[in-house]
């Protein structure tokens, strides 16, 4: 077998279409399972949004839930009070997400200032807008209207929701791969490999770290209003501190700057999380989020470099 | 009239606490030279290093390059305008393969990948580093090779002027051969201005025509080679006695 | 209209709370300043020792402040091996990774307590220190007098346990300095193993001051990390009196910002200090770096 998993970028967007096309054919029309793979799938691509800061630009984003929620409310805000339909409204959420997420990258990415603070201000970012959306919107549920429609990105099947949240993460797939063959791609790896070295080669270290930012919470927040489809309803608890961190963390045990890596520790692992949700959810409840922190500790120590490094030499072992 | 310096400070002072590291340094560069920058321990020659990239901002003084004020300017500035360096510690993209870390510098002045990656090849061609080298990751090769990588991915940015501290640091007296060797072709067939701070006395002696001693922050000495290791002044900077 | 003597009252109880923040703060700002590492799971380890405390109170009725006895060397132990076994096999990596191993430890703790003792709160029913004083209009609560007395009382030992004792000094310059401090022949591997335990253990000492009025709920981690994280932001590399200062200004903005406001808006206006200090002082308000 001589595919490293680093290489043949074209077959591996193949291969992905296929599998995410396989996949509903092989849920035989079972209605829960087809809004589980949803579910798995748009996670999928949250984690792939991510890998552009955390991966490339190795800045630690714990935010993830803050600008999906930011912008999924606020494309379902403007359809339900606006009347604009949600196919525009979600770039409006992917813009408000891009905002917030300059407003938070313009103090901590000064140069010289510690990654800790983005990590620390991203997961104190969640909280806050958990506190103030609870504010502001109460402890209710808001439900979607049922109206269905392309244009609404609503649809009574659960198959062409899936087909949607699999179309996001090849979008997602998409951007990242043209991130990597750009001169962005290569300041952004410069950045996190070693900031000031990368300052001297003449990178403006906190304008590619703000374009990173931008665009991985620009997709965020353009998935979050598919993420309230599947949901069918949201409110404050949309920013979801243990969800967030889980973003980040599929990331890490992927392997930093490793979309493959990435797409597979996040399908796997949240595969096994729902599962063990569904069978132990009642007496065992977030046992899910064990296993991720667990095998998160197991991956910083012992595989730093994630599960992408581990095949990666697995695969040339056989080859 | 006198012909412009390439590089020019002007009572550059920078302090950490109580401490001048460095202490009103007016040096200049002309271009095409290559000087040497000595001085014991702490005698603040990285600080003035880190004054000129940009990574510090000078409390006192000025800071000029091709007549230019850089003083107050941020590094991916300066490095744009044509200064670039290297380390004593080596400061490898380890992650990355060798030649995308030098692609990384040569993007500055080539915004085409498929440029930039051409760039980088001449430029480690130049500097020897075989083929099969390139591929490889920043975590799998030499000291001499990392030495030699970094060198490349600063001259990958197309200095006029490039700053290097301490590069023989580590090396094997056959590999500093090759580095005194390789610094010079530098100088010669791309016309770089080289800045060399240097404990390795043979190094420096072999390839700066001007040596300039630095001693607590300030300049005590410069001139040819041979002169200043005669200067007393410099004999007491470098024993530690104080004149009486 | 909000009276004066309510003014007087909330800015007492957010002095006494913000001397309360700071021990909790001190022992994520000893760790950081040394060991140049944040801990994300600095709160969950205060929850842990909360459960503990009501563990002992309820089952043994031991009162909290007793339990702080037996806490404080176990979690000395429990910081031991919990940097043996995870913070010292990734010192040298990178920043990012460091940082995940905390994540990943904080998400453990979070919901190992959430599958034994469930979401609902535990609290100690009873504690010696459960009476008040009232002075004209103001009413001073014993439990909160006892814990900023013990928090200033302790910080001000640790203050001459820094200043003082050999190993104090080496953790101060290590802050400082780190490559004057190895310098100094400072053995940098068990320093950095008595600074986590040192750390962990003064987190034990603010559960059990918690406990004697508060409540423990498996998520009672993230609101005590998150102002631990905003004191040491503010406190920068200032040393106890940074942390302690810090901790006063958060505890006045969370009383004044509940007065004011409402109580439940109280948390985003630490939130938005935090975010205010990171923009114009991002080097800590007390920092000397």
């Amino acid at each position: 077998m001589r595919a490293s998993i680093t290489r043949g970028p074209i077959l591996e967007i193949l291969i992905l279409i296929v599998i995410l096309a396989i996949i509903p054919l092989a849920l035989m029309g079972n209605a829960y399972y087809e809004l589980l793979a949803a579910t798995v799938v748009l996670f999928s691509s949250m984690v792939v949004a991510w890998n552009i800061i955390g991966g490339y630009a190795g800045q630690l984003d714990l935010g993830a839930y803050a600008y999906m929620g930011v912008g999924g409310i606020v494309t379902a805000e403007l359809w339900m009070k606006a009347g604009i339909p949600p196919l525009l409204g979600i770039f409006v959420g992917g813009a408000v997400s891009a905002l917030i997420a300059i407003l938070i990258g313009i103090p901590t990415f000064r140069f010289g200032i510690k990654e800790v603070w983005y990590a620390l201000l991203t997961a104190a970012l969640v909280v806050i807008f958990n506190n103030i959306s609870r504010l502001l919107m109460g402890p209710f549920d808001y439900y979607l209207p049922p109206t269905t429609g392309f244009v609404y990105l609503k649809f009574n099947s659960y198959v062409i929701v899936y087909a949607i949240a699999a179309s996001f993460l090849i979008i997602a797939f998409l951007v990242n791969f043209f991130v990597e063959r750009s001169k962005m791609g290569y300041y952004f790896k410069a950045i996190r490999e070693d900031e000031l070295a990368a300052e001297m080669v003449g990178i403006d270290t906190r304008r590619y770290k703000l374009y990173a930012l931008l665009l991985y919470s620009f997709l965020l927040g353009v998935m979050g209003y598919i993420y309230i489809v599947i949901a069918a309803s949201y409110s404050y608890r949309i920013f979801d501190s243990s969800a967030s961190l889980s973003i980040a963390i599929m990331g890490i045990i992927g392997g930093l700057g490793s979309v493959e890596g990435g797409i597979i520790s996040s399908m796997v692992l949240r595969s096994l999380g729902e599962y063990f949700r569904s069978t132990f959810g009642s007496s065992l409840p977030g046992l899910d989020l064990l296993l991720y922190g667990a095998v998160l500790i197991l991956i910083g120590i012992f595989q730093p470099e994630g599960i992408s490094s581990l095949i990666n030499k697995l695969l040339k072992r056989k080859g | 009239m006198m012909v412009e310096a390439l590089l020019e400070t002007k009572d550059v002072v920078k302090r950490f606490g109580g401490i001048r590291a460095v202490d009103g340094v007016s040096i200049s560069v002309e271009r095409g030279e290559i000087v040497g920058l000595i001085g014991p321990n702490g005698a603040g020659k990285t600080t003035l290093f880190n004054c000129i990239t940009g990574t510090y901002t000078p409390e006192e003084g000025h800071i000029f390059f091709e007549g230019k004020e850089i003083t107050k300017l941020p590094s991916n500035k300066i490095i744009r305008l044509g200064i670039a360096r290297t380390w004593q510690v080596v400061r490898p993209f380890k992650k990355m393969s060798v030649i995308d870390a030098i692609t990384t510098g040569a993007l500055l002045r080539h915004g085409k990948i498929d440029e930039a990656r051409e760039k980088a090849r001449e430029v480690a061609q130049f500097l020897g580093l075989p083929e099969e080298i390139l591929k490889k990751r920043g975590d799998e090769i030499t000291l001499m090779q990392h030495k030699l990588v970094d060198l490349a991915r600063a001259l990958a940015t197309e200095p006029k002027l490039l700053l290097i501290d301490e590069v023989g640091a580590g090396l094997r007296p056959a590999e500093l051969n090759m580095m005194i060797e390789t610094l010079h072709k530098i100088n010669k067939e791309r016309g770089t201005t080289l800045v060399v701070v240097e404990h390795i006395m043979r190094l420096v002696m072999s390839i700066s025509k001007r040596v300039i001693v630095m001693h607590e922050g300030k300049v005590i000495a410069q001139g040819k080679p041979e002169e200043v290791s005669n200067n007393p002044q410099v004999i007491q900077a470098y024993l530690g006695i104080k004149p009486v | 209209m909000i009276s004066p003597s309510l003014v007087l009252q909330n800015t007492i109880d957010g002095v006494f709370l913000g001397l309360f923040y700071s021990l909790v703060a001190m022992g994520l700002a000893l760790i950081f300043g040394v060991m140049d590492i944040i801990n994300f799971a600095h709160g969950d380890l205060l929850m842990l020792a909360a459960y503990f405390v009501w563990l002992t109170s309820a089952d043994l009725s031991v009162d909290p402040t007793v339990t702080a006895l037996l806490l404080v060397p176990l979690f000395f132990l429990i910081g031991l091996s919990i940097h043996y076994s995870m913070i010292q096999p990734v010192l040298g990596k990178e920043p990012l990774i460091q940082i995940a191993v905390t994540v990943g430890l904080g998400l453990i703790l979070q919901n190992i307590a959430l599958a034994i003792f469930k979401a609902e709160p535990k609290a100690v029913a009873y504690s010696l220190f459960s009476f008040s004083y009232s002075i004209g209009p103001i009413t001073l609560y014993a439990s909160k007098l006892f814990i900023a007395v013990v928090s200033i009382v302790t910080l001000y030992v640790l203050n001459l346990f820094l200043n003082r004792t050999f190993l104090g000094l080496a953790m101060k310059s290590t802050a400082d300095n780190r490559e004057v401090a190895q310098l100094m022949g400072i053995n940098a591997k068990r320093l950095y193993a008595l600074t986590f335990g040192l750390g962990t253990a003064l987190i034990a000492l603010s559960a059990s001051l918690w406990m004697t009025f508060g409540q423990v709920q498996p998520y009672l981690g993230t609101s005590f990390s998150l102002i631990s994280w905003v004191i040491v932001a503010m406190g920068g590399l200032g040393g106890v009196t940074g942390v302690l200062y810090s901790g006063i200004i958060v505890g006045l903005a969370e009383s004044l910002g509940s007065l004011f406001l409402t109580p439940s808006a109280r948390m985003a206006v630490v939130y938005i200090v935090f975010f205010l200090v990171l923009w114009f002082r991002p080097r800590g308000l007390f920092g000397r770096r």
